[in-house]
């Protein structure tokens, strides 16, 4: 009987498994809802301080779903208060990380507080009325805490050795872009469905734009991406993985074809569409959580 | 303070996993985990066929990646420099077992906390070798303080070629080997835990 030496094993299966995954998938969404809706209520649309509303509701229900899963995939989820609670290694991605999120929930909470507050009171034009200077100051700092919530993934998972890709020159490009793909689908996802929202036709045109502009960024990093990843041994090993190997499928069909061919079809073609505009959504919402998915995955 | 490290000597271990049987012992490792395990390598082809005997275990690097990975403050440096955890400080997230590139780090189920080599602190606090070193038959490692230059680790140091376990990594182990046959380049794919979900060939009892 032949029985395989120890080392000829590979390394023991990854820490981070499924639970972490979805969440490495899931912790865009929010950044990306709050960017966008926060970018389109700057655009002098007519519903500004509504889609700013809903965009702080829609962070915060997100925000609230990925902590369940981040407090979930802790072996002793009772001490999860200690990622927030503790300052000892601010080196860590993981502890900064959960200190912004903890931090963006608390400034939504106010914010939604004021909104809700705005639109029982009289002057409900002017929502933030009694304390607009300090909703302003609070909002931008939110739209910071986003982008690096956005952006951090790409920290966390480089200093793993289960995810190499994401240790590659275009990680964090990449996962900023899919967050803001994905928070702008989320947007025209929602509007197509309600459909009665006022304003429906700006948002679902703005959207449109900013979503295609997003694919284009998304198309063109990817490719740079790849071409980064033509030099070393160790990382054509990788684009090998990704272009013809396991992850192939996931990539050219449900990233390249999915996430970005039939929506790019879809928002220049059939721009009048409203379900041509949700399946658009659907689409670049799977694609772009393909692709953070294999950032986390690829090479384990 | 001292630099506490460990010195393997491939030329003489004869991979008897009595270092394993004793570390699993002295801390009552669960079954299928390891703090300390020997890697048996086979290498060349006949008549030219050798077998190598390498014992792993965390490696208390100077730029240690766990610790820097651990949101809470749970993986700490002693001050003669190992690397421990703090049980009542971890709260399972694994980062530290994502960042170690020896797989050195496991779950322990019972203790609810991540779990490693800790040079046996227990025992060296009250003067005794490390439970690995005292059962090693063959006497192939070795511990001490390597700034001590009278020690028989900087010592025999000092004499001979020693190398480190990835050194492409660039965390500055303690665990030094002298590894004459570059045994260590067979195992830098591999991890101190043992990937357990292999087939084993053969028939179920």
């Amino acid at each position: 009987m032949t029985v395989p030496h120890p080392a000829q094993a590979p390394l023991p299966e990854a820490a981070w498994g499924p639970l972490l995954a979805s969440y490495v998938v899931l912790v865009g969404l929010p950044s990306g809802v709050t960017l966008t809706t926060w970018w389109l209520g700057r655009q002098r649309l007519s519903e500004a301080a509504a889609i700013d509303r809903y965009g702080a509701w829609g962070a915060m229900g997100a925000l609230a779903l990925i902590s369940v899963l981040l407090i979930f995939d802790l072996g002793r989820p009772e001490r999860f208060y200690s990622m927030i609670t503790r300052f000892d290694n601010l080196g860590s991605p993981l502890a900064v990380g959960a200190k912004l999120i903890a931090a963006k929930m608390f400034l939504l909470a106010v914010l939604i507080y004021g909104f809700e507050r705005g639109r029982r009171s009289a002057n409900a034009a002017e929502p933030m009325a009694a304390g607009r200077k300090t909703g302003s100051v609070l909002a931008w700092v939110v739209v910071f805490i986003s982008f690096a919530l956005a952006v951090y993934p790409a920290s966390l998972l480089s200093r793993s050795w289960a995810s190499p890709l994401a240790d590659s020159s275009g990680s964090a490009l990449i996962f900023l872009i899919t967050a803001l793909l994905m928070g702008a689908a989320a947007v025209l996802l929602t509007v197509s469905v309600l459909g009665t929202v006022p304003g429906t036709r700006e948002l679902l045109h703005a959207g449109r734009r900013a979503l295609l502009l997003l694919l284009g960024c998304f198309a063109v990093t990817l490719l740079f991406e790849m071409l980064s990843l033509a030099g070393r041994a160790p990382d054509r090993l990788l684009a090998g993985e990704v272009l013809t190997g396991g992850s192939a499928a996931m990539f050219w069909g449900v990233v390249v074809a999915g996430g970005i061919a039939v929506p790019a079809v879809g928002l220049l073609f059939f721009r009048t569409h409203r379900k041509a505009v949700f399946v658009s959504a659907v689409a670049v919402l799977a694609g772009a959580a393909a692709t953070r998915y294999l950032l986390f995955a690829v090479g384990q | 303070m001292a630099r506490l490290g460990m010195l393997v000597d491939l030329n003489t271990c004869i991979g008897c996993h009595a270092c394993s049987v004793a570390c699993k012992a002295e801390f009552d490792v669960p079954l299928g985990v390891f703090r300390d395990t020997v890697k048996y390598v086979e290498h060349g082809s006949y008549p030219q066929a050798t077998r190598h005997f390498i014992p792993v275990l965390c490696n208390h690097c100077e730029d240690a990646p766990c610790l820097n990975a651990c949101p809470t403050g749970a993986v700490v440096r002693l001050e003669d420099g190992e690397v421990t955890i703090e049980e009542g400080d971890c709260n399972l997230n694994r980062a530290c077992m994502s960042a170690c590139p020896y797989g050195a780090i496991y779950v322990d189920v019972d203790k609810g906390a991540a779990q490693k080599c800790t040079f046996c602190t227990h025992r060296t606090a009250e003067g005794r070798q490390p439970a690995c070193v005292d059962a090693c038959p063959t006497n192939c490692r070795i511990f001490g303080d390597l700034d001590d230059a009278d020690s028989a680790i900087a010592k025999k140091a000092a004499a001979n070629d020693v190398a480190v376990w990835k050194e492409s990594e660039g965390t500055r182990p303690r665990v030094l080997y002298i590894d004459p046959r570059n045994a260590l380049s067979l195992i830098a794919d591999a991890g101190v835990q043992v990937d357990q979900s292999v087939d084993l060939p053969g028939e179920r009892a």
